[in-house]
């Protein structure tokens, strides 16, 4: 088999690229065309809502910035995951879940998407726990005996959002709710970001011919 | 190695740092009267549209961000090429935002920057990376990069030439698909760089 040159950066040939320009085209017609079956005006699916409804593309702000930050927790733990020497699982499950997550809050899954599924919030609600239960349970086998202090306070500030969002029905207790839930999804994406960094680690600084020895060894283990 | 090296007091100022930066923007809208629930909340919720309005439009931002994570994460780790990888990231970042935010629609003109100006900006910083690409790439094609380019150069151009001669949903439409694909090929091309960039793969194939 011919191997790449050294030097060279991108290693998809063009009918790679040419394939997945397809699978997105498909993609965005079949979206449209669902779109266009249900009466809906396709630029609606297409345009900026802030464009097509004509408010403030500030609207939402904080909101919009947890997304960022969740979708980097995602992209980077499941880089990782994909790239990394260690705690490989661990990181796609928290890539998973990360995805979801944005998914989910931009797109109102939970509250406005599963119910008319005959899915009740309720239910996606403990999915998320168990969900969070889990990685907690798999990052405390990986790390024991130290303590993960940045996934204890994302969990505690999320916790502080989801009991606040349930028992509380005010504008403060909505600022303080969405505050927590900011801060909370800020610290999880720093906590993995640290995680990913540690299981890549040593791999791109390394020369690389030590990079072979690394991978020899990821292996075996 | 440690899972988490980050000590529980960084955290605790990223806590406090976040809560400050929520707060200056809280402060800012209430000083300008607008609602801190518009802020806060989602806008699907607030302005009570569809919460799939968009879809196509927030799928490229969630790629574009995709894609900017990747390379800045990256290059903090010591992929190479490293100034071209932190290049990209801040691009795409900035390529996220403004989708999101409209900024060259909305935002610069009313701060006195023509959207013009911005838009050459961005074409300069996208000529800057093909030709550093180019360099790194040495003899081979970066096509993905290519191809990417050329999707958006096609969108640009329907959305600058064929759009404002009149209302034309069909040019929207493929405007709008074109930048879609544009912008999953921009995502898949640098992050397989940055696959090769922190794994060393080539190397890793030659021997395995």
């Amino acid at each position: 088999m011919p191997f790449p040159p050294a030097g060279r950066l991108d290693r998809f040939p063009l009918r790679a690229y040419l394939w997945a320009a397809g699978l997105l085209l498909l993609a965005a017609s079949l979206l449209l065309l669902a779109t266009h079956l249900r009466g809906i005006p396709l630029v609606q699916m297409l345009r900026d809502p802030a464009s097509y409804y004509d408010y403030s593309p500030f609207s939402g702000m904080i909101s919009y910035g947890g997304i960022l930050l969740m979708t980097a927790a995602a992209a980077i733990s499941g880089f990782a995951a994909w790239t990394g020497l260690r705690w490989r699982g661990l990181l796609a499950g928290v890539g998973a879940y990360s995805g979801y997550f944005v998914l989910d809050d931009l797109f109102m899954l939970h509250e406005g998407v599963w119910p008319r599924l005959g899915v009740p919030e309720e239910v996606i609600m403990t999915l998320f726990a168990v969900g969070a239960g889990a990685i907690l349970l798999g990052i405390r086998a990986e790390a024991a005996p130290e303590r993960t202090w940045g996934l204890y306070v994302a969990l505690a500030l999320m916790a502080g959002s989801i009991v606040i969002d349930m028992s509380l029905q005010s504008d403060p207790a909505t600022v303080a709710e969405d505050l927590l839930k900011f801060t909370a999804i800020g610290v999880w994406t720093l906590f993995w970001t640290g995680v990913a960094s540690g299981a890549v680690a040593g791999r791109a600084a390394a020369p690389a011919e030590d990079r072979v020895v690394q991978l020899e060894t990821a292996k075996l283990r | 190695m440690p899972l988490d090296h980050i000590p529980l007091r960084s955290y605790l100022w990223a806590v406090a740092l976040l809560a400050l930066a929520v707060g200056l923007l809280l402060g800012a809208a209430w000083l300008r009267e607008v609602p801190l629930m518009q802020m806060l909340d989602d806008p699907a919720s607030y302005h009570d549209y569809s919460p799939l309005t968009g879809l196509v439009s927030y799928g490229g931002i969630w790629l574009m961000s995709s894609a900017a994570t990747v390379c800045g994460f990256a290059a903090l780790v010591g992929g190479r090429p490293r100034r071209l990888l932190v290049g990209v990231a801040a691009l795409s970042a900035y390529f996220a935002l403004d989708d999101l935010l409209m900024l060259h629609e909305a935002v610069w003109p009313r701060l006195g920057i023509p959207e013009e100006v911005v838009m050459a900006g961005i074409a300069a910083a996208l000529l800057a990376i093909l030709l550093r690409t180019r360099a790194h790439a040495a003899a081979a094609h970066p096509w993905g990069l290519y191809l990417a380019l050329a999707l958006m150069a096609g969108s640009i151009v329907i959305d600058q030439v064929i759009i404002p001669s009149g209302d034309n949903e069909a040019a929207t439409v493929v405007e709008d698909v074109l930048k879609f694909i544009a912008l999953g090929i921009w995502a898949l091309f640098w992050t397989r760089v940055t696959y090769g960039a922190v794994t060393g793969s080539d190397v890793a194939q030659r021997h395995g």
